[in-house]
């Protein structure tokens, strides 16, 4: 039977010096854009209905996480190297240099998926209202492992 | 300089790993699949010993690591707590209060899929008091 899991508990880390270091206080985090990549195949001489086909290409997801940001905090802050100094290390399995990021989700297994970092972008919010936020958003390339 | 890690990390295979490192990971069975980690009692060496501290992940093992960490023991401790509590991925800051307080000890699914906390061991005095609460406010 399908379970419903909840968000709370999800954790995300990344490499760093070959230990999977999570993030702290996350508040929220977002994995997009996964799917198969296919275009428009209508002809001219084709029927009533455009079509479209299947490329056999999967794109990749982006992964973002959105956390109270801490300047002085050690994991924090070694995010912001890898985004200043990016790996140019190719992790096994992949075929382009990145750092690996591990979601782990809550289900009672639990599922865990490896993706492939190659570009990291780091937006900070300050409000007056609100703790400084931080969004790091992950590009990825290949797929899970 | 080194450092002592206080806590089970998973270890990343993917690229380059010292061989210092290598042959302290062992490989843990987590609900039916292998994951190598780095077990409790692993020595770090270098700037990543110093991370690790930093982090919350490890002890520091000497006393470059201690200075070059620039964390007093308490500062240390309360860093390794942080950590233990985003490993088990409780980010919300009123589980993390509670965490602290020995109220809960992480989150796992029920069986009916509903998420429920860990019972820690001043769960039940906790409840008590809160119930306790209530009933002056009621009154």
């Amino acid at each position: 039977m399908a379970k419903k899991i909840l968000g709370k508990g999800t954790i995300l880390a990344f490499s760093v010096s070959s230990t999977f270091t999570a993030i702290p206080m996350i508040i929220s985090i977002e994995k997009t854009g996964e799917g198969n990549q296919y275009y428009d195949s209508t002809t001219l001489d084709g029927g009533q209905y455009a079509t479209q086909e299947n490329t056999s290409i999967n794109k990749s997801p982006e992964i973002s996480a959105e956390f109270f940001y801490d300047p002085t905090n050690a994991v924090h802050m070694a995010l912001k190297t890898s985004l200043r100094t990016p790996s140019t290390t190719i992790p096994s399995g992949y075929t382009s240099p990145g750092q690996l990021i591990r979601l782990t989700y809550t289900d009672s297994g639990p599922l865990v998926e490896n993706w492939n970092c190659v570009g990291l972008q780091i937006d900070e919010k300050f409000a007056t209202k609100d703790g400084v936020k931080s969004t790091a958003k992950f590009a990825i390339s290949g797929g899970p492992t | 300089m080194k450092s002592t890690t206080v806590i089970q990390i998973h270890a990343d295979l993917s690229g380059f790993v010292p061989e210092n490192y290598r042959t302290q990971i062992r490989w843990v069975n987590e609900c039916g699949r292998l994951l190598p980690v780095y077990p409790i009692g692993t020595v770090f060496e270098g700037d990543h010993a110093v991370f690790a501290v930093k982090a919350g992940q490890a002890t520091p093992s000497d006393v470059e690591c201690q200075a070059a960490c620039g964390l007093n023991n308490e500062e240390i401790a309360s860093q390794q707590l942080e950590y233990e509590m985003t490993a088990k991925g409780i980010n919300n800051p009123k589980d993390r209060d509670l965490y602290k307080s020995g109220v809960i000890l992480g989150y796992e699914q029920a069986s009916e899929g509903q998420m429920v906390v860990i019972k820690g061991p001043n769960y039940d005095a906790y409840q008590k008091s809160k119930e306790e609460a209530q009933n002056v406010g009621n009154v």
